[in-house]
């Protein structure tokens, strides 16, 4: 059987290169769909002749289990009610409520900082839903949008950054977020893992990598790709508003639609009512809109976007045919191999395995998150034993918030084309600034987060849960300072050759993964200085596979893609 | 209470860099800046299991 889990993950994997890198043209959904159907066919050819037919008859039942259905329906109904607060004006109202806040003393940028921060403060279960209502008004800000109130620059880093934090949202969303997956598994030893242990260390890391982002977009994308925006600057002036601003008003519905909205994702997650399923409530919300609101019920179905719940259910049908054709097996057995090699021990391998969905970022991270989490659950106590509950919890933490951002830079219909699309950018120009900030800000300090904070809100009773919020402050403004000074310096050591450029940007990746790597070590290991130096090993290889993916060149890049590849 | 502290801490620091990147650089702009951070923080720790 161990070699079928070896054909298997091949089959897997093989087809998830051949789509990233543009051989398949065809939706990730299908080819996964496929994946699942090879799987499945291979595994009963292998069960008829090594156990004959009543082992084949077997595997439907094992394929079909492995399937959650919580978080299916969780991201439904969220999508569900989302759609009625789109349909009822609740966008509207929220634009109004930000242009009177623009008029307040926060001003256009501590608006704007808001703004770029609403998509993680909602928590939706899919990113996009935000974006498609928000990147107009953000477009408008430019001077080809009307107002003319941002430069070229400013507009670029205001779209990118608002679309970064917008395509990582849905993993702290509590209803039907990514995050739920890995909260799930972490459920079998802390008792209330499932109501949000991997929420706020998501969302304190995504919080700073937005704002790193936005620092990449300025110092290193803007002057890798300096031809690739076609936004064009305000020819006027720089800055001060020359147009009218464009009235927008909201109907009452809008209003009343916000506050149900809210209220319904308050109760969610605080459960002031007692025990329900999330589905309840956000149904309960949804009817709730049909009848204030007056909203069709067509209405709220067209607000469910098909892609997401599309690729987490062909994610779990992939991952379904794994489990039960042995490819989870065989990639733990490959992965417990790497632990052998004495450079990457058990820390470098784990800093490797947290970045592997931003090394084969596919359109939504649901795919490979359904078929990976169970795989990093066996390192624990489960199966492999290579760390502890606090320590699988910890990794959990690191791995869920680069999972989750991997939508983001993904060129398979990710969500950051959105963006890309918003600023008249080349595919590819916000690549690099996504996967760096998801590799080196999000993952590590997501583990910092979980190790000296999250772990004693959740097992508060455990003595070896400590609380030492000055330990994240010292590791917050290390790694930013770190940060900055490698975005500061890649800026300036910049030239016109732009294959240097990338080098340098490689340079850079190298770096702060190594750094990243390194932290994750710590927050696993403390001070054990083998296990950091591992780690900061397998950061760098990490670091490598995802630098080198980051385009050089955008437009020839383009060209050739739309050309086809040369096999 | 330390949630709240670390999301007022984060997001300080997040705003302060998002107006640095956008271009945002007289200190009155980098207070709003830091101030917007400060509620987008504190309304995220408001949505968080505590």
């Amino acid at each position: 059987m161990e070699i079928l889990g070896y054909i298997t993950l091949t089959i897997f994997i093989g087809l998830m290169l051949a789509t990233l890198f543009g051989y398949i043209r065809t939706p990730v959904q299908t080819v996964l769909v496929l994946s699942t159907v090879l799987c499945l066919v291979v595994g009963g050819f292998f069960r008829y002749f090594s156990s004959g037919w009543d082992a084949v008859m077997l595997l439907p039942n094992e394929f079909l289990g492995g399937i959650i259905l919580h978080p299916i329906t969780a991201l439904l109904t969220g999508l569900f009610l989302a759609g009625g607060l789109k349909a009822s004006g609740g966008f509207e109202a929220l634009k109004v409520i930000l242009r009177y806040l623009r008029k307040s003393p926060i001003g256009l940028v501590g608006t704007l900082v808001i703004l770029i921060n609403l998509p993680v403060i909602s928590s939706l279960p899919c990113g996009r839903i935000l974006a498609a209502a928000l990147l107009p008004l953000l477009f408008t800000f430019s001077f080809e949008g009307g107002m003319g109130i941002l430069t070229k620059s400013q507009a670029i880093v205001l779209i990118g950054a608002f679309t970064r934090n917008a395509m990582g949202s849905c993993g702290p969303s509590p209803i039907g977020g990514v995050g739920q997956i890995g909260e799930g598994f972490l459920g079998s030893f802390f008792a209330t893992a499932s109501e949000g242990i991997l929420r706020a260390p998501q969302a304190f890391s995504l919080m700073l990598g937005t704002a790193i982002v936005a620092l990449f977009l300025k110092f290193i994308s803007q002057r890798l790709y300096p031809n690739d925006v076609a936004l064009r600057e305000n020819p006027f002036t720089s800055g001060a508003s020359e147009r009218e601003e464009p009235e927008i008003s909201a109907p009452m519905e809008g209003y009343l639609a916000l506050v149900i909205f809210v209220a319904s994702l308050l109760i969610a997650i605080f459960q002031p009512f007692g025990k329900m399923p999330v589905q309840t409530i956000l149904v309960a919300g949804a009817v709730l809109m049909v009848i204030v609101c007056r909203v069709r019920l067509n209405s709220l179905m067209e607000g469910i976007i098909l892609l997401p719940v599309t690729a987490m259910t062909a994610g779990f049908l992939a991952a379904g045919a794994l489990a039960a054709t042995g490819g989870f097996d065989a990639l733990g057995i490959i992965l417990n191999s790497l632990v052998g090699v004495p450079f990457l021990g058990i820390a470098g391998m784990l800093a490797i395995f947290v970045q592997f969905q931003t090394i084969l970022p596919l359109s939504c991270a649901r795919i490979l998150t359904a078929a990976l989490v169970p795989v990093l659950y066996l390192f624990g106590p489960a199966k492999f034993g290579f760390l502890d509950w606090s320590q699988l919890a910890i990794v959990m933490a690191a791995y869920i918030i680069n999972a989750t951002t991997s939508c983001g830079p993904s060129p398979l219909g990710g969500g950051g084309m959105m963006g890309e699309g918003t600023m008249r950018a080349e595919t590819g120009f916000i690549k690099g600034a996504y996967t760096f900030a998801s590799m080196a800000i999000m993952a590590p300090l997501a583990a910092i987060y979980m190790k000296f904070l999250n772990l004693s809100v959740f097992q508060p009773s455990d003595p070896a849960f400590v609380r030492d919020v000055l330990t994240i402050v010292q590791f917050t403004l290390v790694v930013v300072a770190a940060n900055v000074a490698l975005l500061a310096l890649g800026s300036r050591l910049f030239g016109p050759d732009q294959s240097r450029n990338w080098l340098l940007q490689t340079g850079g990746f190298i770096a702060a993964g190594g750094l990243a790597g390194g932290i994750l070590a710590f927050a696993l290991f403390e001070t054990n200085p083998s296990a950091i130096i591992q780690g900061m090993v397998g950061g760098m290889i990490a670091a490598i596979l995802i630098g080198v993916m980051a385009p050089k060149v955008l437009s020839r890049r383009l060209t050739a893609t739309l050309s086809g590849p040369e096999l | 209470m330390l949630t709240w502290l670390m999301f007022l801490f984060v997001g300080a620091i997040s705003g302060l860099i998002l107006a640095w990147a956008l271009d945002m650089h007289s200190p009155r702009e980098l207070a709003q800046g830091a101030v917007g951070g400060l509620i987008a923080g504190l309304l995220m720790a408001a949505m968080l299991p505590h």
